[in-house]
């Protein structure tokens, strides 16, 4: 009979870092955005926006929640929402869903901006 | 034997690397500019003064037909009034969230927004 051979630290640290690349790629590839999207860039401060829906707004009004399209009409009503809209997109775009929001109840808008260098 | 633990080295390495940037990324993750969006703009005194400005879309910010520049906005802006910003309706979200990121240093009493032909 052949004797079992103790398995090696190195092995395990291996199979660790594989699967913290999994994870990794797969937060990734879940945070991504359903459309091409540069966000507009300012300083701002800092915020964790882990449990506030997120509101995408594509450069020609196409509206996103949390990755999935959704009318304004069909909008649940929230007290904060995080809006994430293109630089380039047109106020008048953005300002009737900001006023449906108001009128909805929302009483705080995170605008998620880039931060400048 | 030999090479095989200094393989373990270098991954215990990258698991360590991976773990920091992981961190990283999560710090750094969002910046946002809240925008309050409650029923506060309606005036509830007189006490403050009413402003109003307009936005247009190359990013110049007018008060009663007059262009001014940021430091001539200082001391209106100091007063604590109750703001209006009407934006030109082709103005983009970059101009925008550049001039709420200008207006957050001041002690407004209130910020409405309108958009305007």
């Amino acid at each position: 009979m052949r004797k079992k051979r103790p398995t090696p630290p190195s092995a395990l640290t291996d199979i660790a870092f594989l699967l913290l690349l999994f994870f990794l790629i797969m937060a990734i590839t879940s945070h991504q955005s359903p459309i091409p999207l540069t966000p507009a860039q300012t300083s701002a401060q800092k915020m964790d926006l882990k449990d506030i829906p997120t509101l995408l707004v594509s450069q020609d009004g196409q509206l996103f929640l949390d990755g999935t399209p959704i009318n304004l009409e069909t909008l649940p009503s929230e007290s904060t929402y995080a809006l994430l809209a293109d630089k380039n997109t047109p106020f008048s775009v953005i300002f009737p869903l900001i006023e449906h929001l108001q009128e909805q109840g929302t009483e705080t808008l995170h605008c998620l901006v880039e931060e400048t260098p | 034997m030999r090479k095989r633990r200094e393989l373990g080295q270098s991954s215990d390495i990258a698991f360590l690397l991976i773990i920091f940037f992981l961190l990283l990324s999560g710090v750094t993750a969002s910046h946002s500019l809240n925008l309050n969006t409650s029923n506060s703009s309606i005036l509830v005194g007189e006490a403050q003064e009413h402003l109003e400005l307009t936005l247009k879309q190359d990013e110049t910010v007018l008060f009663q037909d007059r262009v001014l520049n940021n430091a001539e906005l200082t001391p209106f802006l100091n007063q604590k009034p109750h703001l209006t910003v009407s934006i030109e309706a082709a103005t983009d979200w970059q101009t925008v969230v550049s001039f709420l990121s200008l207006l957050e240093q001041y002690p407004l009493s209130s910020l409405s927004l309108e958009v305007v032909p």
